[in-house]
């Protein structure tokens, strides 16, 4: 502004010059001295060219930009001063300058060299002294180096905040995207925390129902007899002790089942597996039903390779699998009927069925008699029964990577089935597959899942090592 | 007119039939039932003092056939007693839902039932045994 302002004042002046022909040779003298005083000493850079761009005058501050002496600056070109490349010459500089200087344009950026070599950044203004003679065009250089270099700076830091502004935005999406997975596994952790709590109340609720008969028939039966000690036979006192002694008994079995089902469910069970003749286990389980089949008269008839069939199996699990469906299937019998236990082998494969004739499993039960306290509607024939045999079955035989399935047959009766792998002590890796998936399908903790792998990988590294 | 001593015992284990027919029969004439169907068929000629009805049934359940012996003209004042094993709160009220009178849930005494029966009977004496216990009332 202050430059500006020298300016005019400077080409003001020198107008007045040219105009006060008439004062005094001593007034003019001392007006010309004042007004290249003025130009000498102004705070900018400024030059007076003719108008094919030659140096006339070139003040104090002009000089110290060129480094150059008063005398070498004079009429020399003053495009001698700033950059030459071809490209800046052609396209930007000299153009330009010739622009400035044939007053077509009163500023223009250029480079300037300095007197070390070096490059400076300048802004170029002329005004044309259009009352003088020979077309003088004054020209202030400014140095803009400092000027460039903020607003270079100020560039590089919209760059860098745009940068940032960009960073944050993906940032932000990549946050709303984890925040959205966050949610989303919570959701599920929630669905998943309320079936297991549904689970647990329907459990419960079935436990509650499972103990209450039992106790109903000892607190029943045990009134009955302190009710009538005085006016009942004796042999009516002792049906009333068999009664509530058979209910302990079904409560005592009740208690075992569901302490059995806690630890296998835990993965905590250990399997002690050993090679076990099927057929052998076959016939020491039917042999302790003798006695009741006789009673219920229900043929028992097993049928089992004449040959032994050696399986890789914790023996006193597998006789509980098969105790459990001998026990299931003479109950469901009619009288006069028969249970078939039968032993085949196909694909490194054995399997064992039992059968009975009874009225047959509802199709909608199929699958959900193996869960925990449930009966077959047609099976629910009394105090016995936990209604968690099978769910123990289905467990004992997943850890055996085996599997558990019903069905029926014609014409009637139910057959339920189960399957292992006809093994050596190699094969635990199916074992630890199947553990995998009966943990997983109980709802264990990870933790407890990797207790178990650790024990029981140690124990297959063990026997490794012992082979 | 004699006395309706009636009772019809609805229940499909012999071994609950056993329980009810030891705490009733010395003072009530029992008609036992197996299924919810065989206790629909054969109620609406008994008509009896009350039905004592268990919940957990193959085929028709208690609650089902409690529905339906409501629905059932001469049956719409025979008081409907539900006996069984179930005592969750919600089930206690799924049972009055499906409109029975009395809810007693496992383990009952004698005597309450007994008691319950003599009101239906006449409306008053309580049990001639000792040990009376808290109604099942819900």
């Amino acid at each position: 502004m202050f430059i500006d302002l020298a300016l005019v004042l400077l080409v003001g002046l020198l107008g007045t010059i040219a105009r006060l022909q008439s004062m005094s040779l001593a007034e003019q003298r001392q007006r010309a001295e004042f007004a290249e005083q003025i130009f000498e000493y102004a705070p900018e850079a400024l030059v007076l060219l003719a108008d094919d761009g030659s140096i006339r005058v070139a003040n104090r501050k002009a000089r110290t930009l060129f480094g150059a002496a008063r005398e070498n600056l004079v009429g020399r070109k003053i495009s001698a001063f700033f950059l030459r490349s071809a490209a800046e010459e052609n396209a930007r500089f000299s153009p330009a300058l010739r622009s400035l200087i044939e007053a077509r344009a009163d500023c223009c950026d250029a480079i300037a060299i300095s007197p070390d070599g070096g490059q400076i950044e300048c802004q170029l203004r002329t005004q044309s002294l259009m009352e003088s003679r020979d077309r003088w065009v004054i020209t202030s250089i400014r140095n803009i180096e400092a000027q460039n270099a903020v607003k270079s700076r100020l560039h590089r830091y919209v760059a860098q905040l745009t940068e940032t502004k960009k960073a944050l935005q993906m940032h932000n999406a990549d946050l709303e995207s984890r925040v959205r997975d966050q949610l989303e596994t919570i959701r599920s952790a929630k669905d998943a925390a309320e079936q297991a709590n549904r689970a647990k109340s329907e459990f419960l609720a079935n436990m509650s129902h499972e103990l209450r008969t039992p106790i109903h028939g000892i607190l029943s039966f045990s009134r009955f007899g302190r009710r009538r000690i005085d006016r009942c036979a004796q042999e009516k006192l002792i049906e009333y002790f068999a009664k509530i002694e058979k209910c302990g008994d079904t409560l005592l079995q009740l208690v075992n089942n569901l302490l059995d089902l806690a630890k296998l469910e835990s993965g905590t069970v250990r399997l002690e597996k050993e090679n076990i003749d099927l057929p052998t286990l076959l016939r020491n389980v039917c042999a302790e039903f003798d006695a009741s089949a006789e009673e219920r008269q229900v043929e028992l008839a097993i049928d089992v390779p004449p040959k032994p069939v050696i399986a890789f199996i914790d023996e006193a699990r597998i006789s509980q699998v098969v105790r459990n469906l001998v026990s299931n299937a003479l109950k469901t019998s009619p009288e006069g009927g028969v249970v078939f236990v039968d032993l085949g082998v196909a694909d490194k494969l054995l399997r064992v069925a039992v059968r009975d004739q009874g009225p047959g499993i509802p199709p909608a039960e199929l699958e959900s008699i193996f869960g925990k306290f449930v009966q077959s509607s047609r099976a629910n024939t009394g105090a016995g029964g936990t209604g968690l045999g099978l769910a123990i079955s289905r467990n004992i035989m997943t850890l055996h990577g085996g599997r558990i399935w019903a069905e029926n047959v014609a014409p009637r009766g139910a057959r339920v089935s189960f399957e292992l792998p006809l093994g050596s002590p190699r094969t635990d890796a199916t074992e630890l597959e199947a553990v995998r998936s009966c943990a997983t399908s109980a709802d264990e903790s990870t933790d407890r899942l990797t207790q178990y792998f650790s024990i029981n990988g140690q124990q297959a590294i063990t026997e490794e090592l012992l082979l | 007119m004699s006395k309706n001593r009636r009772v019809l015992v609805v229940d499909d284990n012999p071994f609950n039939l056993g329980i009810l027919d030891e705490m009733l029969a010395g003072d009530y004439q029992l008609t036992f039932a197996s299924s919810g169907s065989e206790a629909l068929r054969v109620a609406p000629r008994l008509r009896p003092l009350a039905i004592l009805l268990d919940v957990m049934m193959p085929g028709l359940d208690g609650l089902e056939t409690c529905r339906r012996l409501r629905t059932t003209a001469e049956l719409r004042d025979v008081p409907i007693i539900m006996t069984t094993a179930k005592a969750m709160p919600s089930e206690r009220a799924a049972g009055y839902n499906a409109g029975a009178d009395h809810y007693m849930a496992k383990p009952f005494d004698e005597c309450d039932l007994l008691r319950l029966l003599r009101r239906y009977e006449q409306g008053g004496a309580g049990c001639g045994h000792e040990g009376v216990g808290a109604s099942e009332r819900g």
